[in-house]
């Protein structure tokens, strides 16, 4: 899509001071969030944190209690027809009505979303094709595996060809290969669509986000590239590493020569397997690997693998999530309560 | 309107997917034939009555109301709660349609499948037909003063269906609110000296009336007034329902 291209930068969803209160409980707390076109936006947050409150607000489905958001310009309070029509959206667990087939179900959400009755069949034909549902066409939704419900959700949600896609937790609850074709299809369907995300398994924002958003209790609380989040998770680099097993004083022996590595590096030496493992924790900014190398060269060790561990999300989300307070966020009632 | 033809066909769809249209569909067969052997029977007896042989078919016989106070709320009782309830009214309302839209659907849906309801009903009329003549206008009437009060009882049970999210809860909740609109008007019989205030309530003298063949811009104000008060209210609880 080389329009597309054109406009990356164009900012397509914005939101000023976004908040929502239930009862005396804050669930969104001004947040100021900005995406550009193109971008697959994951928002990461622990269970309750505000992010389905949040997809929800610019879905139109919720008002905000105050503050401001704007997809593709228009207001989502005043012109949430407008809004609508721009988005398609994947609620949680996908909601679905469970006695029609799944052509009627298509048929029904394309007329609703103002697909002209000249254009349902080969728009219906397009979705089924690209969402893989053509074996259960005739099928009861309320007979569905929950692959292939997750799957008819996300048919729904691209049925008026929407430019933003509004997807919450979207393979919550599939097996690994679902979740893996589930991951594939919307890294597809990234290149021609804004996605936003919502989701609080860290490794899923790591494979297919372009950015990050971390909320937690209803604020934004970092945001990035996966890997700038990475890298920001804490100052040491970490150097794993095996030896081939030589004599019994080679463990002690290790140990002692590399606390003499410039840099004075904490070092964690053990039998490991048939091998003599190591841990060696150095400042962020030195890059010991050569050195660990020449010194087994030097002492006639079998080096058998090395490896320096990056500073994962998880960390990150960790250690910016975790509060004493973090079980309050539990229970929200309108929020993520399905989980 | 599109999007309000295209919400109603599922709804209409739903009603005959599931057991309900059939079974209230039965339910009406067997009391109205209940009704219409009485009034057979009536008419072979002592007392004969003058001019509107239907009159008690509309509204005379007690089967006539358990019906009539019964029927909308179970039909009603699943159209809002059960999106409620299956969250499915997130997908429903962030598709681009109004809560107005959303509502009016639904009513009109309900309304749709009353009608279709008293559709067989014809047939009595068509046999009755055979062995007598009949003065149509009285039976018209009869059929307008049953449609009035549908359509208002459905309104109240959307009303009803719009505040829970459980459908049992919707259907007593909505039975009560027309027994409720019914009783009102049985002050009439019980309060003689203010007879003319509650009379506007009145809707056993209205239905009695409709089967003679009586059509009085009255009920016809009244039902159709109410019912478009508990649409409003319908829409403002689907509205509320978001802000709390």
């Amino acid at each position: 899509m080389p329009d597309l291209m054109v406009n990356k930068n164009e900012e397509l969803i914005r939101t000023e001071k976004l908040t929502r209160r239930f009862g005396s409980k804050v669930a969104v707390d001004s947040l100021d969030i900005s995406i550009s076109r193109g971008e697959i936006v994951g928002f990461l947050g622990p269970n309750g944190a505000g992010k389905t409150t949040t997809l929800r607000m610019l879905t139109c489905f919720l008002p905000p209690s105050s503050g401001k958001a704007f997809v593709a310009g228009f207001n989502c309070f005043t012109q949430g027809m407008k809004v609508r029509e721009q988005i398609g959206y994947m609620p949680e667990a996908v909601p679905l009505y469970p006695e029609m087939r799944v052509k009627e179900y298509l048929k029904y959400r394309a007329r609703l979303k103002g697909v002209g009755r000249a254009k349902i069949k080969s728009t219906v034909d397009n979705i089924v094709q690209q969402c893989g549902l053509a074996d259960v066409l005739n099928r009861i939704v309320g007979q569905l595996s929950r692959g292939y419900r997750q799957r008819l959700g996300l048919a729904d949600a691209l049925v008026k060809d929407p430019s933003i896609l509004v997807l919450d937790e979207p393979t919550v609850g599939l097996d690994p290969n679902q979740v893996r074709e589930t991951r594939a299809l919307i890294r597809e369907l990234g290149k021609d669509h804004t996605v936003i995300l919502s989701t609080h398994i860290l490794p899923e924002v790591e494979v297919l986000c372009t950015r990050v958003l971390i909320i937690n209790e209803g604020k934004l609380v970092a945001q990035g590239t996966p890997s700038e989040l990475g890298s920001v998770s804490s100052g040491k680099n970490v150097i794993e590493g095996l030896l081939q097993y030589g004599d019994t004083n080679q463990v002690n022996q290790v140990k002692e020569v590399m606390s003499k590595l410039p840099g004075e590096p904490g070092v964690d030496v053990f039998e490991k397997g048939d091998g003599i493992g190591f841990v060696i924790e150095v400042a962020r900014e030195r890059d010991v690997r050569p050195e660990i190398f020449k010194l087994c060269v030097q002492k006639g060790w079998v080096l058998i693998g090395m490896r320096q561990k990056q500073g994962s999300l998880e960390d990150v989300f960790a250690r910016l999530t975790t509060s004493e307070d973090v079980e309050e966020t539990h229970d929200d009632d309108q929020g993520d309560s399905s989980e | 309107m599109k999007k309000i033809t295209v919400l109603m066909g599922r709804e209409v769809k739903a009603y005959f997917t599931s057991p309900l249209a059939y079974l209230v569909l039965t339910s009406l067969l067997v009391v109205s034939g209940l009704d219409f052997y009485l009034m057979v029977s009536a008419m072979n007896g002592v007392e004969v009555s003058i001019g509107a042989p239907f009159s008690p078919f509309f509204g005379g016989f007690i089967f006539y109301w358990f019906f009539m106070l019964v029927v909308p709320p179970v039909l009603t009782m699943r159209l809002l709660a059960e999106e409620v309830k299956s969250n499915t009214i997130e997908t429903l309302m962030t598709a681009p349609v109004s809560d107005t839209q959303v509502v009016l659907a639904k009513y009109f849906s309900s309304l749709l499948l009353f009608m279709f309801l008293w559709l067989p009903t014809i047939v009595y009329v068509l046999y009755l037909g055979v062995y007598t003549d009949l003065d149509s206008g009285p039976i018209l009437s009869g059929y307008l003063g049953t449609m009035l009060l549908g359509a208002m009882f459905l309104a109240a049970g959307l009303f009803a269906s719009s505040l829970t999210s459980n459908q049992v809860v919707a259907a007593v909740l909505g039975f009560t609110l027309c027994s409720s609109l019914f009783s009102i008007g049985l002050m009439e019989y019980l309060q003689p000296s203010q007879s003319g205030v509650w009379s506007y309530f009145n809707l056993h003298a209205y239905m009695l009336d409709f089967g003679k063949g009586v059509v009085d811009t009255r009920p016809i104000v009244y039902t159709l007034s109410t019912a478009m008060f508990f649409l409003f209210a319908s829409i403002k609880a689907l509205e509320k329902r978001r802000w709390s």
